[in-house]
């Protein structure tokens, strides 16, 4: 009788190579989205009460805030741009024997993408 | 994984979809807004809470949190399973309900606010 054989994966599998560690840094940036995510919601407890806001507003312009934000807005970009730059394998547009570019499918979602950024901060800063 | 596939695994994928798309796109300026805007002097703290009040900001707000909770559920579980971690990986309930947990807290939040 005659088994399969399983090769073990190493659990270092992923930072034997470039494209997998970038991959891994890809799949953990999530957590960035998740802490900037839980920070939305602090911000939004704290608006509520009127008298201590002003605290936490202040607590925003210290350097530890800036770096903290820097360091997620880099995890969240590589997120955003990843992201987006897998748009074209899932918007394929076929005109029979053609497709549409898979980089204008990509570079329309980029666009998209800096249109909804300008419009949000037009509204915010306004 | 091959074993424990489950008729739930396509709905969190769709939250985990949906999740990373509203993330991608409005995450980036928010950030920006929050860590930056700020400290520079761009955005007022009157300017700040008119945005968070408006009703506007705050559908969108929830929204956004709650959906990055369940993409980073998602998504954090079956990284876990890559680094070799999958014993804690494969308890679904555990990062789903912690994504729950933000949302209902969320939730109430926006409305109390």
């Amino acid at each position: 009788m005659t088994r399969e054989y399983l090769r073990r994966l190493p659990r270092n599998w992923w930072v034997r190579k470039a494209t997998y560690f970038s991959f891994m840094v890809r799949e953990l940036t999530s957590l960035a989205v998740a802490a900037y995510a839980t920070f939305l919601l602090v911000l939004v407890a704290k608006a509520a009460r009127q008298d201590s806001f002003g605290r936490f507003f202040e607590a925003l312009r210290s350097p530890a805030s800036i770096v903290l934000h820097l360091v997620v807005l880099a995890l969240v970009l590589y997120h955003t741009i990843t992201w987006i730059a897998l748009t074209p394998k899932i918007l394929v547009v076929r005109r029979g024997d053609e497709q549409v570019s898979p980089r204008l499918i990509a570079a329309s979602n980029y666009l998209a993408w800096a249109a909804i950024s300008g419009v949000v901060a037009w509204l915010v800063l306004r | 994984m091959t074993g424990d596939r489950r008729a739930s695994d396509p709905f969190f994928w769709l939250l985990f979809a949906a999740g990373g798309v509203v993330s991608a796109m409005l995450m980036p300026v928010m950030i920006v807004l929050t860590g930056v805007a700020i400290p520079v002097g761009w955005l007022s703290e009157a300017g700040l809470l008119g945005a968070i009040r408006h009703p506007l900001s705050r559908l969108v707000l929830f929204v956004v949190v709650s959906l990055s909770l369940f993409h980073w559920a998602h998504r954090f579980r079956y990284a876990l399973v890559d680094l070799g971690l999958g014993a804690v990986g494969r308890r679904a309930g555990l990062f789903y309900g912690l994504a729950g947990v933000g949302t209902v807290v969320a939730g109430w939040l926006f409305v109390r606010l």
